[in-house]
């Protein structure tokens, strides 16, 4: 099951890793990938930005990251919801993690990009992180993230081996040339109705707050 | 695939525990004597246990493929690329086969030793003609008869190379889609299966009636292709990678002017046909979607020598369609000149449009606003966006693009 949290060769390697090696192997790759609580109410700088937000509900947070400028929360399990923050990001750097920067580059951000720019930047970026041309993007709105004008966009997708179509829901906003990206996405069966609320709601409360 | 890439590189510890318990199984078995049954035959069992073993897990990995959410179900498309199949090997044979159309942008396609015949969309896009196809099909399905899995999984078990094991490890969670790049692939043969695949897809050809040159004129073409991704990206060629196809050993090269000398003498007696306008109008509803799924890719050298050769020598070749194509694949690089190039390219497609009669898609019209926009011609790129929305009213993006389209 390949998800958008689980777009980087490290985390994809943990699953197959578990399925091959001997028990002993297996436990460790677990024991190095905890979570931590995020209670709801709490207010937390996301990613180590600028970017605060208010938990709505009780999530858990992986303290692994895919890359300096995102964390990813869940409250039934990754894989079954993921609310990923992609935060900060400069003119010149990738979405996710390049698995392959020189044979297969992610596209990089640039400030200058329109709106619809962002979408679509979005898109390629997690076709090619996700290895799937299944993946649209639906209904596309002008939305505000942070008080910032930006856009909101519904998305479907499907990858190999996991036979499970999932949905999700991004909103994004270049604030002070620097991207910023909230996405939430689970499988279309019951977990994308049930936990969008939520997610939304955490999205709401996002503000730039001043860097410690 | 190049996550495929990546999972190897990481599986090779995983490899390297598993082999010792792969050396406890059954030893090799000899190689199946010519007077066997082929697997094209109906009512063919696997022989002996390796083959059994094979089959099994392929039977095993149909079963998960068919609920991927990956496969094409289109009646049409599938009807047409299993009668094009059929048409090249005979019904009888074909119907050793059950065809899955994958949506993935890449060129690949296999048989499994099952019957399991997997065809990337990807591949779709890359042929010129119907005989490029059936010359594909042809190829793929002279592995299938000749077992050629079965006979290279032999042989690694001979050597127990456990890096070459590997690629025989079935990895559950990748599925079947992404292990016929390891496994069963067009890259995945020995250059002796491969001549002997290359003579088998021209006989194909040539007795289906196709013209068996075209044969030869794909893997020129992928070489090409390979060759103009690398440039942009700036790293060595692909082609030459795995020995088999584009080898610059000596055999190899020699292999593919056999072949072209084959396929050359073969058409002085019977040119055959290439059924260009059939392959064309078959593909003619998902064009629009398979040339999206490659740009979306952001290989811009593989991607542009892919119009062009699609769009051929004749100026004129180049379509409304591969006109908006070219600036989409400008416009979504967006490097200095791109956006200039993007709406020469736009208005190229407009005007190609309105002298063939059919007129550009509306997307022509979106792209050329926002190509505008972004080179600050904002009145032009607006009224662009406007006149698109006109077009397309309900299109997703119809909230965002007139927010961006309101004022002057």
């Amino acid at each position: 099951m390949k998800t958008l949290r689980l777009a980087l060769a490290a985390a994809l390697l943990v699953p197959l890793a578990a399925v091959v090696a001997p028990a002993p192997a297996a436990a460790q790759l677990v024991l190095s990938n905890p979570w931590k609580i995020v209670r709801g109410g709490d207010v937390r700088k996301v990613g180590k930005s600028d970017l605060a937000v208010t938990a709505v509900g009780d999530w858990n947070r992986a303290t692994q990251r895919q890359t300096g400028e995102s964390e990813n929360w869940t409250q039934n399990g990754a894989g079954l919801d993921d609310l990923g923050f992609y935060v900060g990001i400069k003119k010149g750097e990738a979405l996710f993690r390049q698995r392959d920067k020189k044979k297969d580059p992610l596209p990089k951000f640039d400030p200058a990009m329109l709106p619809t720019d962002i979408v679509e930047w979005f898109e390629n970026s997690a076709r090619i992180a996700l290895t799937s041309a299944v993946f649209e993007v639906g209904a596309v709105r002008p939305a505000q993230l942070a008080g910032h004008p930006g856009v909101e966009m519904d998305f479907s997708y499907a990858t190999e081996g996991d036979n499970l179509e999932r949905k999700g829901t991004a909103r994004a906003a270049v604030i002070g040339q620097r991207l910023y990206l909230i996405t939430f996405d689970a499988p279309k069966i019951h977990y994308y109705d049930a936990g969008l609320p939520t997610a939304l709601a955490v999205m709401n409360s996002a503000r730039i707050v001043g860097k410690k | 695939m190049s996550a495929l890439r990546q999972l190897t590189a990481g599986l090779i510890s995983a490899a390297l525990i598993a082999s010792p318990l792969a050396a406890q199984s059954t030893p090799a078995q000899p190689v199946a004597a010519a007077s066997k049954p082929l697997p094209s035959v109906a009512g063919y069992r696997p022989q002996g246990k390796l083959e059994e073993g094979l089959w099994f897990e392929m039977d095993e990995q149909e079963r998960q493929l068919k609920q991927s959410k990956l496969l094409v179900t289109d009646p049409a498309l599938n009807g047409y690329i299993r009668d094009v199949l059929c048409r090249t090997v005979g019904a009888e044979r074909c119907a050793a086969t059950r065809l899955y159309l994958v949506r993935t942008p890449y060129f690949n396609a296999s048989m499994a030793p099952n019957g399991t015949t997997i065809v990337y969309t990807g591949l779709l896009l890359r042929m010129r003609d119907e005989a490029q196809l059936a010359a594909v099909l042809g190829h793929e399905f002279t592995h299938f008869e000749q077992r050629h899995t079965l006979r290279l999984f032999k042989d690694i078990r001979a050597k127990t190379d456990a890096l070459s094991w590997l690629s025989f490890i079935p990895i559950p969670y990748l599925g079947m889609i992404s292990q016929i790049a390891l496994i069963g692939g067009i890259y995945a043969f020995s250059r002796d299966m491969e001549r002997e695949a290359d003579a088998g897809s021209i006989q194909e050809l040539a007795r289906a009636g196709y013209d068996p040159r075209e044969a030869s004129a794909i893997w020129e073409q992928l070489g090409a292709e390979q060759d103009a991704t690398a440039k942009v990206r700036g790293h060595k060629s692909q082609k030459n990678k795995n020995g088999g196809l584009f080898a610059t050993h000596p055999k190899s090269t020699e292999r593919m002017q056999t072949l072209r000398e084959k396929a050359n003498a073969m058409a002085l007696a019977d040119p055959g046909v290439t059924r260009a306008q059939e392959y064309r109008a078959a593909l003619e509803d998902w064009w629009p979607k398979l040339i999206d799924d490659q740009i979306k890719l952001q290989d811009f050298g593989g991607t542009e020598y892919l119009l062009a050769t699609l769009a051929g020598p004749d100026p004129a070749g180049w379509t409304a369609d591969l006109l908006y194509a070219r600036g989409e694949l400008y416009r979504s690089r967006g490097l200095a000149g791109d956006f200039e190039q993007a709406i020469a390219a736009y208005e190229a497609a407009i005007e190609a449009g309105r002298r063939a009669g059919g007129g550009a898609i509306p997307e022509t019209w979106r792209g050329l606003g926002l190509a505008r926009m972004r080179l600050g011609q904002t009145a032009e790129g607006k009224a662009a966006l406007r006149d698109y929305l006109a077009r397309k009213p309900a299109a997703e993006d119809a909230l965002l693009l007139s927010a961006m389209a309101q004022g002057a």
